[in-house]
């Protein structure tokens, strides 16, 4: 625990730093004067009387002065005004409390040792793995082997290069997705470069044309949650295909039922990459009673395949692949509808999908 | 007593019970919230907080509302902020902004980068910057229901319209908006209207997608009401409340092509001089390529008939630039006054309280009068 880790300095008593076991990790503490207006008052107090006692700053490295006083709460507790802060201290940082109407002698310091540095973040894997891609390809995946810091310096950061080695122009939708622990960011493509007959793509063009190739680069100077580099920057090349604007046709994929009796793999075979995702979320596999088949599930090669293998033996019977609406290829048409409706041929939308086998 | 005394009374007995039956609702202690994705308030200053890691929008009861009149000009905000918090300007991040209409106090919601922990930070008008801790509030929440497809995973903007909070969400697997509309009383199981947004695209008549709204503004014009969004590429988009049904398709109607390239950040309706106007500012990401102005952060002033237009609309809608990028229409203007302004949000009738940030990154906090 990082307060384990901390060490304390006290240059003079009062106010005292006190580490504790719970949020945040420190509270300041001074015995009040009896001439206190707070002394008898128990509980909470206002921040703006607890800040005429005593206020708690970072030293700057640079300057050495303190900085203006910490957000944080002020409370009375057995004769002692507590101050604790509405956060835990920063690693590397030194803190002074200050008596506020003695500030040259009355104060005690704490220095918060550096944090022992994390092996360095790196990018995992980037999806789609494929290198051949659609034209209107909507979106990377990019996974990270820690978290990263959330910021939006990251849409002007990652790059994508052309064929030319120049940058393409703001190819970003500037909206930052990331999962739950920040360890996987979603990079749309804007979808004004993307979308027919809509005014950017129009004035600038789509941000990948057929026929050519570009990399995608994700440069060392990212930052992860603590502020770090990455261990080196990425880079993944793409050659742009043509673009797909139909509805996705589970017709067109092939099957390969598993062996009866035994846990062989179900295998899905797609004429084109999958949003392995969407595809993880929507699709599930029922057996001849209904009941949902669970077991582990893993996207194929440039996610063009999908492999299902059952916690227990297939049972002879038919069985059931159910296909959510909204499984979907790279370029955002899904099962139930393309990406772009055409008004003026307006094909019928569909839903969710049922693709029958036969476990012998 | 005669009868407008006792309407008086009566007006203010009701008042009373409303208020009662609302704060009757509100639970006190620390609210559950895995993210600040969006703020805004709804009336009585009651701050809401837009949550989309955990599907939710938090009411808190600020207790703020002692109106404040605006001496200061705060500069280098961030930095004072980030002092505050122990570290660096570049060590926080500017998350969204809203003013409390009835004190006029502006509220920050910030990032700070190494603890990754969300901060709701308080400016009045004298300046003072404080920290209003959510460990001890009035509150409650109101859940966001999944419906088909996946969870939302951010909220990109809330507003509150007389009756009703009006939410836009986005996923991050899947190129959707998702609009969910929450009658009053605002409770936890309370009923939410969800829907999905369609929208036309202006340069051709012929297609249309899903698209994730980035900046959502109530609208109400001869007793109709309507959700106004902005979206990335910049068209305003109108969408009438009454066609709000369950796991409905809701088209919108383009009214105003503001010049692509552009982010819409923040979007209010105001009225001077005995006319209405809508205030929207935005990032323009192809500033280096062809400026607006001397920053990437420009505004524009609509004229609400514009909104209000029946006929003009989809690829008729009016357009800000003409072909050859200059100014197309006298209805929609660009402020220069607001050039520089990232966040900004209504004050009072006459001033809007604006962030403006300059080349270098630093941020000014201060009352603009609108134009």
């Amino acid at each position: 625990m990082m307060i384990t880790m901390m060490a304390a300095l006290l240059i003079a008593m009062p106010p005292v730093f006190q580490p504790v076991d719970n949020f945040p990790g420190f509270e300041v503490r001074l015995p009040l004067d009896p001439a206190s207006p707070l002394k008898g008052r128990q509980g909470l107090v206002s921040y703006d009387d607890g800040e005429k006692v005593f206020f708690v700053g970072v030293i700057n490295d640079a300057t050495g002065k303190v900085g203006a006083p910490l957000f944080g709460k002020y409370l009375v507790r057995k004769g002692d005004l507590v101050f604790i802060p509405s956060q835990p201290f920063s690693g590397g940082k030194t803190y002074r409390a200050i008596c506020s109407n003695n500030q040259e002698k009355e104060f005690s310091q704490l220095k918060i040792p550096t944090p022992v540095m994390q092996d360095a973040v790196k990018v995992l894997k980037v999806y789609p793995t494929t290198e051949r891609v659609p034209a209107n390809l909507l979106k990377f995946t990019i996974i990270f082997s820690g978290p990263m810091r959330q910021s939006k310096t990251i849409f002007d950061s990652i790059e994508l290069i052309g064929p030319d080695g120049k940058t393409v122009d703001d190819p970003w939708r500037r909206t930052e997705l990331w999962n739950d622990n920040d360890t996987r960011l979603t990079l749309w493509f804007h979808p004004g470069r993307v979308k027919l007959g809509v005014n950017l793509r129009e004035q600038l063009g789509p941000p990948l044309e057929p026929g050519k190739t570009y990399t995608l680069r994700i440069p060392q100077e990212l930052l992860d949650a603590s502020g770090n580099r990455l261990s080196n920057g990425f880079e993944k090349k793409i050659i742009a295909g043509d673009e797909i604007r139909g509805r996705l046709d589970v017709n067109h994929w092939k099957v390969m039922p598993p062996l009866g009796l035994s846990k062989s793999t179900l295998i899905i075979n797609f004429p084109y990459a999958i949003d392995s995702y969407l595809f993880a979320r929507e699709v599930k596999v029922s057996g001849p009673t209904g009941k949902i088949i669970t077991g582990k599930a893993s996207m194929g090669l440039e996610e063009k395949s999908w492999q299902f293998i059952p916690d227990e033996p297939w049972q002879p019977g038919e069985f059931v692949i159910h296909v959510g609406s909204e499984v979907a290829d790279l370029s955002g048409n899904t099962i139930s509808r393309p990406f772009e409706v055409n008004l003026e041929t307006l094909e019928p939308l569909a839903g969710a999908q049922k693709l029958k086998f036969l476990v012998k | 007593m005669n009868t407008y005394l006792m309407k008086i009374v009566a007006l203010g007995l009701f008042l009373t019970a409303c208020a009662f039956s609302n704060a009757a609702s509100f639970e006190q202690g620390k609210p559950k919230i895995q993210s600040i994705d969006v703020i805004s308030f709804q009336s009585e200053g009651v701050l809401l907080i837009g949550d989309g890691k955990a599907g939710q929008v938090v009411l808190v009861d600020t207790k703020d509302r002692e109106p404040q009149k605006w001496t200061a000009s705060v500069g280098d905000l961030k930095g004072k902020i980030a002092e505050r918090l122990g570290v660096g300007a570049k060590e926080i991040e500017l998350i969204h902004f809203a003013v409390n209409p009835v004190s006029g106090k502006a509220y920050l919601a910030i990032r700070k980068q190494d603890t990754k922990s969300q901060h709701l930070i308080t400016v009045d008008g004298q300046g003072k910057i404080s920290e209003f801790s959510l460990d001890n509030v009035a509150f409650k929440s109101v859940s966001l229901p999944k419906g088909s497809g996946g969870a939302i995973s951010k909220i990109t903007d809330l507003a509150w319209m007389s009756d009703r909070l009006l939410v836009s969400g986005v996923a991050s697997d899947e190129f959707a908006c998702k609009l969910y509309s929450v009658q009053q009383p605002l409770e936890k199981q309370s009923e939410v209207i969800l829907t999905s947004a369609e929208t036309f695209h202006v340069a051709h008549g012929k297609w249309e997608t899903k698209a994730p709204m980035t900046v959502l503004m109530p609208f109400e014009e001869n007793g109709k009401k309507y959700l106004v969004g902005a979206f990335s590429c910049t068209p305003l988009v109108k969408y009438p409340l009454d066609a709000f049904t369950n796991d409905a398709k809701v088209k919108g109607q383009s009214i105003v092509e503001l010049g692509s390239g552009n982010k819409p950040i923040h979007m209010f309706s105001y009225q001077k001089d005995g006319k209405s106007y809508v205030l929207v500012n935005t990032f323009r990401f192809h500033h280096q390529r062809k400026p607006f102005g001397p920053s990437p952060y420009w505004t524009a002033r609509i004229e609400t008939g514009v909104i209000g237009e029946e006929s003009n609309i989809n690829e008729k809608a009016l357009k800000r630039l003409d072909s050859k990028g200059e100014p197309g229409t006298e209805k929609v203007k660009l402020i220069p006054e607001f050039h520089g302004v990232s966040h900004m949000d209504k004050l009072d009738a006459a001033h809007a309280l604006a962030i403006s940030e300059d080349d270098k990154g630093v941020l000014t906090l201060k009352p603009i009068a609108l134009p």
